[in-house]
């Protein structure tokens, strides 16, 4: 028997139900957990309350699907951490409101808003945004790309026809059922106690031992012993396969100095490096990295998409200049916007590019930026894209500097 | 000269212990006292407030934090104070409204007040009165303006020459005003603490700063939508200079095809040459009017922007945004639309240290602190941002059209006649409002003790009044001559004496000039 509220799962059952209009209250026990897992559940279920980022959530219970349905939360309490020691037990009381305009679909609508970022590359980037492939309402429609992840199909949508200028914002509107309002949809996770939890909110527990970021088509894992880099993992379509460990470090003195261009560890708490959440949605979701002196790493991947996009600021390099490449050897092409793999691997082809100008180790598989600067900016996007050992540039259509904003809401 | 008024709207939700601050404008507040308030306190109050037993008056002074003014001095709490508002109220025992310090220049000028090519440093110096004055300037191009008497306040007319010279001002709690142009005087978006409006409470990323902007919403008003604007400038009835201007609009009509909607709006002062481009300034105010109004639970906003500032500001739900303009902050790519922060309302919250400053020297003001019995706000902070800018409005005057009519200043250059004869001591010129197609001018000149003979120039008049043909009969006439004697006026403007006559000396003469329009 499970219960999900949000991304929060629960062998519980909810109990003193008090339906009254559109409002649902209830309780419901966080037990037969030890400690450690019980404090990640209350963190979970604390971190659906004020989530400006998840303000409507999916409800479903396995055992009577007449809770089934999308709600904004309105109150969250649990239990002190002193009542499980006591009792094994941590109560919840929720409070929610259903959303109006359906049972259990009410029309999500995500404004967007794409743009091509500047870059000498003459690069217009693509309009993609990606929605669960479970919407009945899309079924019918032919053409659409369907891209499979680690928690379902999601629908590739293309926004806008033709290929260059700058995109129209708009709206997209789709219907979803509550059990398949998180497929393909990003997530920050934490392991705590060897298990992988998703962070709901922006609270990320210090109690972790790692983290990591993923919108079921990709994956990337900070890695806890030196080179300080990112496992960089791709969904093959049933079960998630290594395509390199990206690291990031200063070119000094015509080398590429492995070390990170800043000092803190992003895997462990220990070093104060425990990345805080700005976006945190089934949408998209960005988490930031402090490093040393001010600067700071951010990541942050789209539903859908096949890449990630780092961005770090305020790098103090001196009169070095950033890079970002393969911690192992892969040969990689030299094109004007970074390089990609020249031959498979597992099947897919690693690619990082940047809206600057930039130099590629073709041997070793690095990009790096051509002018150094002492105060910076870098933006670069790693992906892993399916193909073989042929490619081109055919066969990196989003290789371009874009950035969309999506925002869910639930009418 | 046309009367057009700033539309800037005092944000909504003003509270009793609020302070609303406005770009170029002397905006308004109030506060409210705890009834504890010590009789002591209120009296010494009441005695700089009530005018008829002697108050000097004083302002609020309100400081980021609480100081002790005894113990720092005057000028360094104006110097560092986030405001200064003038007493202009004091409606019960336990309140107090006050006006922004600029109204201190809401006074006509009573002398005319004019400058050639005059740089802003020197345009501040006579503008500037009741202990304003110049603080830091820079840039702006010089200016050449007449204010006649009476006819503008000293602070309309700073807006329209700091319109002209394409500079704005800022007045200080200090009593000092800065100039110079909007890019130097302030923050512009990219420059380090460039403040990102959002609906998230969000915090610094490196030069940027996070403000929560909660109801972020726009305020769009096409009521107003004019397609032609016509300028009733210099002259009357038929011979009324018109300036036009045409807005291509995207509004139809109901049915489809062109909207036309036109505006006709009067500007006695201002020059024939000027009717179109006045006609066209006051059209680029009948356009879209957008607004976004933003309540933010920030604290203290005034640390960190000020009305004029330019600030980022994104919401996709709102449509805000602008997607040329890509910004990276707090780890996602953002394309936020850039607008300037006109005014805001902020609340009087507590940490503040709140003053009544008494209208003295600097040095031997005193400070009554009622910081301890303020009834302190609690409360978002509302903003005004928007498309508005002092430059849009572009060279219009400010004045009253009415006192601009009875002054008889309907823009006509001065009616200086040049070259005297020698013998002719005094010129005065009395000149006539048009009367239909139709310009009176009269001058009495007075002769020495030498008669001028015939034949002589007497004097020169303006171009505008030249004759295309020699002719006596422009409508010169000669009194207090005896019968004989007239007036030649040439196609180069010169005045003669009719050949053969005298005028007598020691008296004085008129003459009347007619132009027909």
């Amino acid at each position: 028997m499970t219960t999900t509220i949000g991304r929060v799962s629960l062998t519980s059952a909810p109990y003193n139900q008090s339906h009254s209009g559109d409002r649902l209250s209830f309780s419901i026990d966080i037990t037969g957990y030890s400690l450690t897992v019980a404090k990640v559940l209350r963190q979970q279920l604390l971190g659906l309350a004020d989530n400006a980022d998840e303000p409507v959530i999916p409800l479903t219970w396995s055992d009577e699907s007449d809770l089934d349905g999308f709600y904004r939360v309105l109150g969250v309490s649990v239990d002190p951490t002193i009542v499980h020691l006591r009792d094994g037990t941590m109560r919840c009381q929720i409070d929610l409101e259903r959303v109006g305009g359906g049972y259990a679909r009410p029309a999500f609508e995500v404004p967007y808003a794409v743009g091509t970022l500047t870059n000498p590359h003459g690069l217009t980037g693509g309009r993609h945004l990606g929605i669960p492939a479970t919407t009945a309402d899309w079924s019918a429609l032919t053409g659409i790309t369907t891209r499979s992840t680690s928690t379902g199909n999601v629908y590739w949508l293309y926004t806008k026809s033709g290929t260059s200028g700058e995109l129209d914002p708009g709206v997209l509107s789709y219907f979803v059922a509550p059990a398949s309002y998180y497929v393909g949809a990003c997530v920050v996770e934490q392991s705590v106690g060897g298990t992988w939890y998703p962070v709901i909110g922006d609270q990320v527990s210090l109690q972790l031992d790692l983290w990591r970021i993923s919108n079921g088509i990709i994956r990337l894992t900070p890695q806890a012993t030196s080179p300080r880099s990112y496992l960089f993992e791709r969904w093959n379509g049933s079960a998630w396969v290594t395509i390199s460990s990206l690291e990031r470090g200063a070119y000094v003195s015509l080398a590429y100095a492995d070390q990170q261009a800043a000092s803190a560890d992003p895997s462990t708490a220990s070093t104060g490096a425990v990345p805080y959440i700005t976006k945190n949605g089934p949408d998209s979701v960005a988490v930031v990295i402090p490093q040393k002196g001010g600067a700071s790493e951010s990541i942050s991947i789209h539903r859908g998409n096949e890449y990630a996009r780092f961005y770090m600021s305020e790098i103090d390099l001196g009169s070095s200049a950033l890079w970002m490449g393969s911690a192992s050897v892969i040969a990689m092409s030299d094109v004007t916007y970074g390089g990609y793999s020249t031959a498979s691997i597992n099947g897919y082809r690693l690619g990082i590019a940047t809206p600057v100008a930039n130099d590629v180790d073709t041997v070793n598989g690095r990009v790096k930026w051509t002018a150094p600067a002492a105060q910076g900016a870098f933006i670069v996007w790693a992906q892993v894209h399916l193909g073989g050992v042929d490619g081109g540039t055919d066969t990196w259509p989003l290789f371009g500097p874009m950035s969309t904003l999506q925002q869910v809401v639930a009418r | 000269m046309a009367v057009v008024r700033a539309d800037v709207d005092i944000a909504a939700g003003c509270r009793a212990v609020s302070v609303t601050e406005h770009l170029m404008r002397p905006g308004s507040g109030s506060v409210q006292f705890n009834p504890d308030l010590p009789i002591s306190a209120s009296q010494e109050i009441m005695a700089l407030v009530d005018e008829n037993a002697g108050g000097i008056g004083a302002h609020v002074v309100i400081t980021r934090v609480r100081v002790d003014p005894a113990l720092i001095g005057d000028a360094a709490v104006l110097a560092g104070a986030a405001y200064t508002g003038r007493i202009t109220a004091r409606p019960s025992r336990t309140s107090l409204e006050f006006e922004g310090i600029g109204s201190w220049l809401d006074t006509y000028n009573d002398a005319e007040i004019t400058r050639t090519t005059g740089t802003p440093t020197q345009w501040l110096g006579d503008l500037l009165t009741n202990s304003l004055t110049a603080g830091t300037v820079s840039g702006g191009s010089n200016v050449t303006k007449t204010f006649p008497a009476h006819i503008t306040t000293r602070r309309e007319a700073l807006d329209v020459i700091a319109g002209l010279g394409g500079w704005e001002y800022r007045i200080m709690p200090d009593f000092t005003v800065d100039a110079a142009p909007a890019a130097s005087l302030f923050r512009e978006v990219g420059d380090t603490g460039t403040i990102v409006v959002t609906r998230k409470a969000e915090g610094s990323d490196g030069a940027l700063r996070g403000v929560d902007g909660s109801m972020l919403d726009q305020e769009i008003q096409v009521g107003n939508l004019a397609t032609k604007a016509v300028a009733l400038a210099e002259g009357q009835g038929v011979s009324i200079a018109k300036g036009t201007a045409t807005a291509a609009r995207s509004l139809r009509a109901p049915l489809g095809g062109a909207a036309a909607f036109v505006t006709v709006f009067s500007a006695p002062g201002e020059e024939t040459a000027n009717a179109n481009t006045a006609a066209s300034n006051f059209l680029n105010l009948q356009g879209m009017r957008r607004k976004v109004n933003v309540a933010s639970s920030t604290h203290h906003l005034p640390r960190y922007v000020v009305p004029g500032d330019e600030v980022y500001i994104y919401d996709l739900a709102a449509g805000l945004y602008d997607t040329t303009q890509q910004v990276q902050f707090r780890g996602e790519t953002i394309f936020p639309a850039t607008v300037r922060l006109l005014s805001y309302t902020w609340p009087i919250e507590r940490g503040v240290g709140v003053y009544i400053r008494s209208n003295e020297a600097s040095g031997s003001a005193d400070y009554i602190d009622v910081t301890d019995w303020v009834a302190w706000e609690n409360g978002d902070t509302w903003w005004t941002v928007g498309d508005w800018a002092p430059k849009n409005y572009g060279r219009v005057n400010r004045t009253d059209p009415e006192i601009e009519t009875r002054l008889s200043t309907d823009g006509q250059t001065d009616f200086n006649v040049t070259s005297l004869h020698a013998n002719i001591t005094s010129v005065t010129v009395a000149r006539g409002s048009r009367l239909g197609p139709f310009e009176m001018v009269q001058i009495r000149f007075d002769m020495s003790a030498a008669p001028i003979a015939g034949a002589a120039s007497l004097f020169t008049v303006p171009s505008e009044w030249w004759p295309a043909t020699n002719t006596a009969a422009r409508g010169v006439n000669i009194n207090g001559a005896g019968a004989g004697v007239d007036l030649f006026l040439n196609t180069a403007g010169v005045v003669t004496l009719s050949s053969g006559s005298t005028a007598a000396a020691s008296q004085p003469y008129s003459a009347s000039f007619m132009n027909i329009v």
